[in-house]
């Protein structure tokens, strides 16, 4: 941070950065950093947060760099983008890991989960603060996928990233990957058939548009990480380290409303207009249980220890 | 054709280090054509993947992307040294040539001196021993930073020889930012060695 | 270190020789060490900034435009328009200016253009007794067709910084890069009428056909690189490469191009790209420096306690980047003002595509003015005139390229339409 108080532990306060790569208007950021900014604000931990959303800072990638650098304080970042340097961690992101936002909380408040990110923070100098909820991401195409034999033919996009096409291979979907900014034009086109998101960005980016269905597949529990600078938070005092950590576990659960609530809100629009045809009767067993199967025979090591983890501690 | 347009090797410079800058700057060509027909070869290998059922990959995308920033830092020093790089050359315009001599090693003491602080950055990052890794081809961030790091630091050895043994640039036409496809005007001289 | 000492900085460097990239990187470089960033940090964000899908496009169109000149494309084109208009009184000046419309498809830069074209055009026209300083003052103008019209360099250098999307600024440039050329042609028709003597070639339907049959692997040439990208088949990123290989099986075809030129022309268009990507990488530290000190959010409050006239807005951002456009280079122009003016266009409702199509415009109009503009070395070096010549030659055309300027500023429909018909 480039605040002035270097003390270690002592009490001046501190302007710590916070950056992400949301829009002003995500949940995110209306329901999460701008929170955080105005709890730590009304408190007297002395912790200003200046929030710099939008890649201000710099894409996923780099601003993750920047953060175990000590360059950004306080970030969000998707657990897949982690993995290329920390791989466990992509298991968080396993299809069929959860079935529900519930179901991923149960696991981040285990212990399991702790000794996973103290490992995190070993290696790679980067500390969890918290979990927040991304949404349930869900198909779109021009017919229903309820089964996994409904993806024969298509070609959908999945992130770039190894977790996510595992993913696709695990759900038996051909994965294309297109750049993000890309999905539109390329469903527009055909080059390719579907794609999948959480219901907020598929409003978001107009993919109702171009695809007539979305299967609620609820194929991957998305969560976000709140990461903070290990060095930052070291130069924290007590006080002002369980300031924020409080400020951004005490957002979690408005964050998280905040989230459902939009995915309901559109996908009730979206049933009650006709713009998109929600699919509801997915064969959800069938998928989880191919992919159960797919990452108990594809993980290895440390991230297959970690899937067997999520999936005990939800009871399966 | 003018023969103007290129710098030319002031007349004090060692013949061996005249030797040696020929080999760098043969280097830096020849790495620099490479990286282009990388990037060419792997956006070609995407559009392929994508129009036929071949498979496509995570990294091709990622590599054209270092093939292009190693590319730009790779060939600094060669800009530097054929006085390439874009530059407000109006004040060659205005002043006598005492003044623009003074003016110009003024210029290379400065790219010296941020090149040198540049080229220690990037060793600090080679040297780090970062765990962190590209998202989509696992490169360790250390090695992503090598071709830069020397990038620059030979880009930092030539502003040296420029204040110490200067070379005139009279006649240069500044044109290297833009895509100058005329002979007469981007004179060739050894580059078809490569 | 703040950041109005910073800029002072840059600027100082900047007009004492220091190379952009580098009078921009030192500075940036010290606030960075003074602010407490990593050690690395610098190098990080500098070579972030390279690194950019989008990005990609720019030495792939350079390479399509070396490889295009090497291929003989101009001189193709050159000959089937001259026999499809030599008739007309002052046909050269036409033919001038459909040179660079045909060969705009393949190009993305107007010194490319102004060398490459202008090499063939202006001896031309001199033989047949067109005075020089009319041949060099409409080579100059038309050249700007070049890079507005895409592929275009600096639209995706714009792209990239602005975030919008390459493919709708470049439909955007469709319309304005005709109306620049109608408005030349509107210019040459006037001044011919002056000039009763130049008409001289005889039209002949053998000559047409066997220009035809020369030039018609030219004509394809957009039809892949424009039709690919407006179609949405491709990126620009991979019409660019597509675009590459196209014109390298076409060199190869018509026997203009051997193996052995391809290393050399890999390296003059690495070498060309690396001097664009260096001040990319400089100004997306700058940058990130302006955005964490939140620069861009202050200037825009601060101009709009001013005023909130968009008209007012518009009218400054023209005459800055004019001025701007005629002292530095377009790319560094671009990266240096984008990110400071394109907040406050935006909070006036003026769209991003356009207000891109606003900024190339201006920038390439400074390409032709003094101290700096490009185009004016250029054609003073191919041409052996002094560049005051060529100025003076260059300077009745400013009226008919300022003219389609206001235009294209105050009618966002001349730019917004295409991209907006085709879902862009
Ligand atoms: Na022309
Ligand atoms: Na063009």
């Amino acid at each position: 941070g480039d605040d002035d108080s270097g003390g270690s532990g002592g009490d001046e306060s501190v302007t710590l950065s916070f950056a992400n790569s949301y829009p002003d208007e995500h949940p995110h950021n209306q329901c999460g950093a701008m929170v955080v900014q105005e709890t730590l604000a009304d408190g007297d931990s002395g912790v200003e947060i200046e929030v710099f959303s939008n890649s201000q800072l710099g894409p996923d990638a780099e601003r993750f760099t920047s953060v175990a650098s000590g360059d950004i304080d306080i970030d969000i970042q998707g657990s897949s983008a982690i993995s290329a340097s920390f791989e466990e961690i992509g298991a968080m992101d396993a299809a069929y890991a959860f079935a529900d936002a519930d179901e991923l909380f149960t696991f981040v408040d285990t212990d399991e989960f702790d000794a996973m990110a103290e490992r995190l923070l070993e290696e790679t100098g980067v500390r969890v603060l918290d979990v927040w909820y991304f949404g349930m991401r869900q198909f779109t195409a021009n017919q229903p996928i309820r089964t996994p034999d409904d993806f024969d033919g298509l070609r959908m996009r999945f992130p770039d990233s190894p977790q996510y096409l595992m993913n696709a291979e695990a759900l038996g979907a051909e994965a294309t990957p297109v750049a993000f900014e890309e999905v539109f034009l390329a469903l527009q086109q055909g080059t390719i058939d579907g794609q999948e998101n959480p219901v907020p960005t598929i409003q978001d980016m107009n993919f109702t548009e171009v695809q007539s269905h979305v299967s609620l597949t609820g194929h991957q529990v998305g969560s976000v990480m709140a990461i903070i600078s290990e060095e930052s938070w070291q130069s924290l005092s007590s006080d002002q380290q369980e300031a924020v950590q409080a400020a951004i576990s005490d957002a979690r659960e408005g964050d998280r409303q905040c989230v459902e609530e939009a995915e309901n809100d559109i996908l009730a629009e979206w049933e009650e207009s006709g713009t998109m045809t929600v699919v509801d009767d997915v064969d959800l067993d069938t998928f989880s249980e191919q992919a159960e199967t797919f990452f108990n025979e594809n993980y290895e090591g440390a991230q297959l220890e970690l899937y067997q983890a999520i999936r005990e501690s939800v009871g399966s | 054709m003018p023969e103007t347009t290129r710098p030319r090797v002031a007349l004090q410079r060692p013949r061996w280090l005249v030797r040696v800058l020929r080999g760098v700057e043969l280097a830096e060509l020849t790495l620099g054509a490479v990286l282009l027909a990388t990037i060419l070869v792997l956006v070609v290998l995407q559009v392929v993947t994508r129009i036929t059922p071949l498979d496509s990959n995570v990294w091709n995308g990622e590599i054209a992307k270092y093939a292009l920033v190693w590319l730009a830092f790779g060939m600094s020093g060669y800009l530097l040294g054929r006085d390439e790089h874009i530059t407000l050359d109006v004040i060659d315009k205005v002043l006598p040539p005492l003044g623009r001599r003074l003016v110009q090693a003024f210029a290379m003491l400065v790219v010296a001196a941020t090149c040198g602080l540049f080229a220690y950055e990037g060793w600090d990052l080679v040297s780090s021993g970062s765990p962190i890794k590209s998202p989509a081809a696992g490169i360790p961030l250390p090695w992503i930073y090598v071709i830069p790091t020397i990038g620059i630091a030979l880009t930092a050895v030539r502003a040296v020889l420029e204040v110490v043994f200067p070379t005139s640039h009279e006649g240069v036409v500044h044109v290297a930012g833009e895509a100058i496809a005329d002979e007469s005007v981007h004179q060739p001289d050894d580059r078809s060695a490569v | 270190m703040s950041v109005a000492v910073l800029g002072i900085a840059i600027a100082v460097l900047i007009a004492l020789r220091v190379p952009i990239a580098f009078a921009i990187l030192g500075p940036c470089l010290l606030y960075m060490w003074s602010h407490d960033q990593s050690v690395g940090f610098a190098m990080r964000t500098a070579t972030n900034g390279v690194n950019s899908w989008p990005l990609l496009a720019v030495p792939l169109f350079i390479l399509v435009g070396f490889l295009a000149t090497r291929a003989g494309i101009a001189e193709r084109v050159f000959a089937l328009i001259l026999s499809l208009v030599g008739r007309v009184r002052g046909a050269l000046g036409y033919v001038n200016i459909g040179v660079s419309l045909g060969f705009s498809w393949m190009n993305g830069s107007a010194l490319a253009d102004a060398a490459g074209v202008g090499s063939i055009e202006i001896p031309h026209m001199q033989k047949k007794g067109y005075p020089t300083k009319f041949a060099v003052g409409l080579t100059a103008a038309s050249s700007v067709v070049g890079p507005i019209m895409p592929p275009s360099i600096p639209a995706v250098v714009f792209a990239s910084v602005a975030i919008v999307s390459t493919s709708a600024l470049f439909a955007a440039a469709i319309v304005p890069a005709l109306l620049i050329c109608v408005a030349l042609a509107v210019y040459v028709f006037f001044w011919a009428r002056g000039h009763e003597e130049l008409r001289s070639e005889e039209f002949s339907w053998r000559e047409v056909r066997s220009t035809l049959v020369g030039g018609l692997g030219a004509l394809f040439a957009p039809v892949i690189i424009l039709g690919g990208i407006l179609g949405g088949y491709f990126t620009p990123t991979e019409a660019a490469a597509v675009g590459a290989v196209y014109m390298l099986l076409l060199g190869f075809l018509y026997r203009s191009l051997k193996l052995r030129d391809l290393p050399k022309v890999f390296a003059d268009t690495a070498a060309t790209t690396a001097a664009i990507m260096v001040i990319l990488g400089a100004s997306s530290l700058l940058g990130w420096i302006l955005a964490r000190e939140q620069v861009p959010q202050n200037v825009a409050s601060a101009f709009l306690e001013l005023t909130d006239s968009t008209f007012v807005f518009l009218i400054i951002v023209n005459l800055l980047l004019l001025v701007l456009g005629a002292v530095i280079e377009p790319t560094s122009a671009l990266v240096i003002s984008v990110p400071v003016l394109l907040p406050v266009a935006t909070q006036l409702g003026v769209d991003p595509v356009h207000f891109g199509v606003i900024v190339v415009l201006n920038l390439m109009i400074g390409l032709m003015t003094p101290p700096i503009g490009g185009v004016l070395f250029v054609l003073s070096s191919v041409t052996k005139t002094p560049v005051s010549t060529v100025f003076s030659g260059v300077a009745p055309f400013l009226v008919p390229l300022l003219a389609v300027l206001l235009i294209v500023t105050f009618v966002p429909a001349l730019s917004l339409w295409l991209p907006t018909l085709l879902g862009l």
